[in-house]
């Protein structure tokens, strides 16, 4: 999973957000600022996927929210817990140098 | 920069556009996109365009960008031209008589070239070359001047023509290569002089007579270097470039599927 995907993931984890509202959320969790282009590169290939799903738009606005589908919460949990394992093994690693 | 990130976005595939077009503005608009964002979103316009296009698109539109992006980097790179002379070599009727033979006399008179050379090819006579002509003026300023008159003599090629043992009386070509074709000839033509004014002052063992017997030639071509050469280098670089786009293409899709 590229880290982009990672990203887009993470921020719906807590709720559905269209493509801005995902940004502001990236910036604020994670330190990173996706442009546009890396954004939607990315929420086209979790659609692709089945792991995000466009949401009805209103008549008056343009934005698209996006949901988590429950497979993109399965692949998001699994690559969440590779991750942790990676993070203790190194913290446990450093300590003992 | 919003207008540019617009026209950018509208070189996204027009079946992409249909499905993410109009959130996608949404989005420019309300991000106040700057020159990285500009640039962000037409890498990718390019990168959608290249793993949604057909077959035959993606490699065509590879293979045109290979031989753009290598055409443009040849003008990154300087041609080199070479300009040669030749001067004939002669032994005095006298001295002809003299030697021990054809082969011997030619040996005496590639001895005399050989001293000839070390003497044109000194240090002292290509630094005052140099700084006469103004050569390497962006060497100069990047490396000690010995060193820029080292990689000068890598430049200036002495060549005997004929064997040491046949009978025919040889000549020798005196070359030198750089960008300018201009300078080329006339350093070229300095050498030439030099060997023949040279070979006067010097006293020999056994005198040899020096003569023009090309010019130092104006060179047309530069050497090795053609830029549609490289530019079709890169239309089949590009190509399998886009093979290889096409291919995780493919692989993309059967793991999604």
């Amino acid at each position: 999973m590229t880290d982009p995907t990672l990203l887009v993931l993470s921020s719906l984890a807590d709720g559905d957000k269209h493509g801005y509202a995902m940004m502001e959320d990236i910036q604020r969790f994670a330190g990173v600022r996706l442009g546009p282009g890396t954004l939607y590169g990315a929420i086209t290939r979790l659609e692709e996927r089945g792991w995000i799903r466009g949401l009805h738009v209103s008549k008056d606005d343009r934005r698209r929210p996006y949901t988590l589908t429950a497979e993109g919460r399965k692949h998001l949990e699994a690559e969440v817990a590779a991750l942790a394992q990676i993070t203790r093994t190194a913290a446990r690693r450093l300590k003992t140098v | 920069m919003k207008r540019l990130t617009r026209f950018f976005a509208r070189l996204y595939p027009a079946s992409w556009r249909d499905r993410y077009g109009d959130e996608f503005e949404a989005v420019v608009d309300q991000a106040n996109p700057s020159t990285r964002d500009a640039a962000d979103v037409l890498k990718g316009a390019v990168t959608m365009r290249l793993m949604t296009g057909s077959f035959g698109k993606t490699l065509l539109i590879c293979a045109m960008a290979g031989a753009m992006a290598a055409f443009a980097l040849s003008f990154a790179f300087q041609p080199s031209y070479q300009s040669e002379a030749v001067i004939s070599v002669t032994l005095p009727d006298n001295e002809l008589e003299k030697s021990k033979g054809p082969a011997a006399a030619n040996q005496a008179m590639f001895d005399v070239i050989e001293t000839l050379t070390q003497r044109v090819l000194s240090r002292n006579s290509l630094t005052r070359i140099v700084l006469e002509r103004g050569l390497y003026p962006v060497e100069r300023t990047r490396m000690p001047l010995e060193d820029v008159v080292e990689m000068m003599r890598k430049r200036i090629s002495v060549r005997i023509v004929g064997s040491k043992t046949s009978h025919i009386i040889p000549a020798f070509t005196v070359g030198f290569v750089y960008p300018d074709r201009n300078v080329a000839h006339d350093v070229t033509a300095s050498l030439m002089s030099s060997f023949i004014d040279r070979n006067v002052d010097t006293p020999h063992t056994t005198p040899i007579r020096l003569q023009a017997l090309y010019a130092a030639s104006l060179p047309l071509k530069p050497m090795g270097f053609n830029r549609w050469w490289i530019a079709t280098g890169g239309l089949f670089a590009g190509l399998l470039a886009g093979l290889t786009i096409a291919f995780v293409r493919r692989l993309r899709r059967q793991a999604t599927v």
